[in-house]
């Protein structure tokens, strides 16, 4: 059915999700060629939108959010301030990530037991999600020098156009923390520079931004965890 | 190798992680309160509290769709679960330019029910919501503080051309919307021509969105 006529009457149908399977295949082929029908189809999918949230409600039974609760799986971002689970997978990493000399000081001070009124260290994990679902990251943060390093592997290589930007995040703001690439093997790690008001910010976010970094999160948030 | 953002998550409006302050998103969400997109900001962080306060805005307009759906308890209150399961996964991956987060929800809440109507293979086979019950339900959409009088207006006034519709374009509708079936299965069902089974369908789908104003569209 190539008949444009014919698709605009499908349309409704296909919002609806009720369309035979040789119909559904007719409207796909031909909505990357339409503006005019992907507009229409979006002015339907508002009705069915609205039908869903007019529908009557119901009361569940008693304990159903418990149970959900209980049930909800997949690994979620740790709030654990332990570094120590991490060091093992994370220490090679930041050696042979080493940027500055400061670096080779952050692993000698994590390595080692401070000494009483020593600067007090924050450590956080992030986990990937989406694209970058196997990704996993590590972030340690000075709280008395305000520096901080992140370390991450798992994350896919980027072309030359694009990088890993780091966020803070706090309310409804992003604010930039950094530009990083990872290596063939999904390793990178980035100094972080821990702005004064730095105990506001509630958790860390990674995505994928040009490479000259961006003022504001353009792409998907691949990882993130709370601080 | 990703050459390129996979995904756009645009955030045309401020949003913020709970906290007890008061955030101000445009002037929409009340001192204390937390938007949508706060709890879904929150989720994405792996905040189990958020998941709860969701389902207790949501909740029951999630298990009311799957109830309708399947006629069970017990497939509802399952079906329920997989929504939120599947928020908690998926929260990370919202994007705001694309539907609001009670939308998303009850996009989720209906394919999976209708997802699992068909594997049990009761599709079309009890009877179905009455569109009547719409036009006396109480808006249960009004929970987000980020919503506004704008949406509830909308709703009224697509239960009110549902009121209006013939009931013959009423029936098929509800077979489609409630019950996933095709166009082909519902005229099986009804026992009338596939192509008249399309046509009731469509004039009732352009019926309806020819009642609600520009408004009610993103």
């Amino acid at each position: 059915m190539n008949d444009e006529h014919a698709i605009r009457d499908l349309l409704p149908g296909y919002a609806l999700g009720c369309l035979d399977p040789e119909d559904v295949g007719a409207v796909r082929a031909h909505l990357p060629r339409c503006a005019a029908c992907r507009v229409e189809l979006e002015s339907y999918g508002v009705v069915v939108d609205l039908l869903a949230s007019a529908a009557p409600a119901a009361e569940p039974p008693a304990g159903l959010e418990l149970r959900i609760l209980r049930g909800l799986k997949a690994p979620r971002p740790s709030r654990s301030r332990s570094w120590r689970p991490a060091l093992s997978a994370m220490a090679a990493v930041f050696v042979a990530a080493l940027v500055t000399g400061n670096l080779l000081q952050w692993t000698g001070v994590i390595q080692r037991p401070g000494p009483a009124g020593a600067t007090p260290l924050m450590t956080a994990t992030l986990a990937g999600t989406g694209d970058a679902r196997g990704a996993y990251g590590t972030v340690v943060l000075d709280m008395g020098e305000r520096e901080g390093v992140l370390a991450v592997t798992g994350l896919p290589r980027l072309d030359v156009a694009h990088r890993y930007q780091v966020w803070l995040i706090r309310g409804a703001e992003r604010r930039r923390a950094g530009l990083f690439s990872v290596d063939a093997q999904g390793y990178g790690s980035v100094l972080l520079s821990v702005p004064v008001d730095f105990r506001d910010f509630r958790g860390l976010g990674v995505s994928v931004e040009p490479a000259g970094g961006s003022p504001v999160p353009t792409g998907a948030l691949l990882m993130s965890g709370a601080l | 190798m990703i050459s390129a953002p996979s995904l756009l998550r645009n955030e045309p409006v401020a949003r913020g992680i709970p906290a007890a302050r008061r955030t101000v998103e445009s002037g929409t969400t009340q001192a204390g309160e937390q938007s949508d997109h706060d709890l879904i900001d929150s989720i994405a962080l792996g905040d189990q509290q958020a998941v709860s306060l969701l389902y207790r805005r949501y909740g029951r307009l999630a298990y009311g769709i799957a109830l309708r759906v399947l006629g069970d308890a017990s497939a509802a209150e399952e079906v329920t679960q997989d929504v939120f399961q599947r928020v908690w996964e998926k929260a990370a991956s919202y994007r705001a330019d694309k539907a609001r987060v009670s939308t998303w929800l009850m996009r989720i809440a209906r394919n999976r029910a209708i997802d699992v109507s068909r594997q049990r293979g009761s599709a079309g086979n009890r009877e179905t919501a009455a569109w009547d019950d719409f036009e006396s339900t109480v808006d249960t959409l009004s929970s987000d503080p980020a919503d506004d009088i704008a949406r509830s207006h909308c709703r009224d006034e697509l239960r009110t051309a549902l009121a209006t519709l013939p009931d013959e374009q009423r029936r098929a509708l509800t077979l489609a919307f409630f019950q996933g079936l095709t166009h082909q299965r519902i005229a099986e069902l009804l026992v009338e021509p596939l192509g008249t089974v399309k046509t009731r369908i469509r004039d009732a789908m352009r019926k309806l969105r020819g009642s609600i104003g520009e408004e009610c569209t993103p």
